[in-house]
């Protein structure tokens, strides 16, 4: 077999990860458990493993290719991801945690307590919404992944993935996903760091600087690929250095790597992803549920700690790594990008990375790394959205006296028919590019939770009726501004549709919810939540 | 270092501010909880 070593490593990474879903299949034995860990993980774990919810694919995979193809312009998806992390633990974070509730519907009802089947309805909706389409570039990346190390076809790569993460899911409940997820980005930051520093001395004889100066002379591959002449000299090259400067030589006026602009859209389509990502981390809930696994909130501030200082080494890190990987794989990108193969010169380029400088043994743990990104990253967004489905929809409206049981088996029944629709969406959506379904999803997030969330905690005038009616009418115009982008409409509305709906959806979401606040009444519980949330 | 292409000195910018800003609004919370 033609990558037999490191197929070994990522079969032995998911054995490791299996292994931890049986080990805490006991702890799945009460909803608490199942749902946070019984709020009793250490900061420690809790950290790391919010470390590697937050480091998914898109961040593995696909902003050290959007380095490597587009130079410097690709890290502020980076810089996106960071800085919007920093913004909910500045906004959310500490009130939610205070308030003590497990999902985002939890919050809302504990300030309203008028309309809560409504509220729990919409809010149920939006997070089905939000996880299957998050799950979808999960699965599509480990599509690609699979595809590199075992020329398998799309389709038994896909089923594979996804009964893999329900399986996590189902076996493991929170606390084994935790555990995961903590080992996991541990694998993720380790590679990461370890591509850098054998990186530079492998390529720049141990001189970072080389990194530095080789950027200022590349060329961003998606550039050159436009000129024939350029990719030809490239080809013809012997070595990746050589390309480089043979590239130079030919479009010796064209941006650098290190120059801003290269990759940036048009204003409209820019604008529409930067509210995505700034307000998008606010309303995703398998981001938000990790500040409930520790038991209290001194302990959720520590698990920030440990967080915001892994990402930051993290984010700074794979700027570099992904403009080794350009220099590195400088002719193979171009050659991949003139042969049509996008998608896969964008998704995998670190894999190939530590194909190129370590051989088979750096490409197995990349790839187990990348595999672990996408499972821990799949696991933590299926836990959320059967929380919701089973603690908002069954326990909220369906049937309000119900058991612990019979909640965890609607819960585990949910995990699997969501894997079911996140599969079947992977199979449609294939040939969609991962990063951009990625930013939809943030986009679908800014436009639902994001608003009503953050307006909750540090707004008293917002009513009952205006949580529902601006949840609802984000839901309903990013998902159709998202399905007219699947769907290749060109317009919608009399509207462009533009790579993210946010443009349009956050502003309609933010309109309706004030203007309805202004026409309605019901504020809630507003002075004892309050109270609760800033711990006064 | 001092010579890096200001686009990397200003994504690096961002990620300490995000850093240090994160530091001490968690040491603001500390100690508005020991009081």
């Amino acid at each position: 077999m033609e990558n037999l070593v490191a197929l070994i490593i990522v079969g032995l990474g998911i054995g490791l990860s299996i292994w931890i879903s049986f080990y805490h299949r006991a702890s799945t034995g009460s909803t608490a458990n199942f749902y946070v860990a019984g709020g009793g993980l250490s900061p420690r774990v809790n950290g790391l493993a919010m470390l590697g919810d937050y480091a998914s694919a898109a961040s593995f995979l696909g902003v050290a290719g959007a380095v490597a193809l587009q130079g410097v312009d690709g890290w502020w998806l980076a810089i996106g991801f960071f800085a919007a992390w920093v913004v909910v633990l500045l906004t959310i974070a500490s009130p939610l945690k205070n308030v003590g509730k497990f999902t985002a519907a939890d919050v809302l009802n504990a300030r309203f307590t008028e309309h809560t089947k409504k509220i729990r309805t919409v809010a149920m909706f939006s997070t089905l919404a939000l996880c299957v389409m998050y799950l979808v570039p999960q699965i599509v990346g480990a599509g690609y992944l699979f595809g590199l190390l075992l020329g398998w076809d799309y389709l038994p790569t896909v089923l594979v993935t996804g009964s893999l993460m329900a399986l996590f899911v189902i076996v493991g409940g929170m606390k084994g996903t935790s555990y995961n997820q903590a080992i996991q980005g541990s694998i993720l930051f380790g590679a990461m760091l370890f591509l850098l520093i054998y990186g530079v001395i492998h390529l720049f004889g141990g001189n970072p600087g080389g990194v530095i100066t080789a950027a200022e002379t590349m060329v961003p591959v998606k550039l050159a690929a436009g000129n024939a002449q350029a990719v030809t000299a490239a080809a013809a090259a012997a070595s990746p250095g050589a390309a480089v400067d043979a590239v130079r030589a030919i479009m010796s006026d064209a941006p650098s790597a290190v120059t801003p602009g290269v990759g940036l859209r048009d204003f409209a389509n820019q604008s529409s992803l930067v509210i995505a990502l700034f307000l998008g981390v606010l309303g995703l809930p398998h981001i938000l549920i990790k500040f409930y696994t520790v038991s209290n909130a001194s302990d959720a501030r520590k698990s920030a700690e440990i967080t915001i200082w892994g990402l930051a080494v993290f984010y700074a890190a794979i700027f570099f790594v992904g403009l080794i990987a350009m220099y590195a794989l400088y002719p193979d990108l171009l050659k991949m990008i003139v042969h049509g193969e996008v998608g896969k010169a964008k998704n995998m380029t670190m894999p190939m990375l530590g194909d190129v400088l370590g051989g088979q043994v750096l490409l197995g743990v990349i790839a187990a790394g990348a595999m672990a990104a996408m499972l821990s990253t799949s696991a933590g967004l299926l836990i959320s959205a059967t929380s919701s489905l089973s603690h908002d929809l069954y326990k909220g409206v369906i049937n309000p006296n119900s058991t612990d049981v019979q909640e965890l088996r609607f819960a585990k029944m949910g995990a699997f028919f969501l894997a079911i629709i996140a599969i079947a969406m992977s199979v449609w959506l294939k040939n969609e590019n991962v990063a951009m379904l990625v930013g939809m999803c943030f986009g679908i997030a800014a436009s639902t939770f994001a608003p009503v969330l953050v307006l909750t905690v540090w707004w008293k005038g917002l009513t009952s009726q205006a949580v529902v009616w601006g949840m609802a009418s984000g839901l309903v115009f990013s998902l159709l501004f998202t399905f007219s982008k699947f769907f290749g409409l060109k317009t919608m509305l009399g509207l462009d549709v533009l790579v993210n709906p946010a443009l349009y959806s956050v502003p309609i979401a933010i309109l309706v919810t004030v203007v309805v606040s202004m026409m309605t009444s019901d504020c809630g519980d507003t002075e004892e939540f309050m109270a609760k949330a800033h711990g006064k | 270092v001092a010579v890096m292409p200001i686009a990397i000195w200003g994504g690096l910018v961002v990620i300490i501010s995000g850093v240090i800003i994160t530091r001490l609004y968690l040491n603001k919370m500390d100690s508005e909880e020991n009081e």
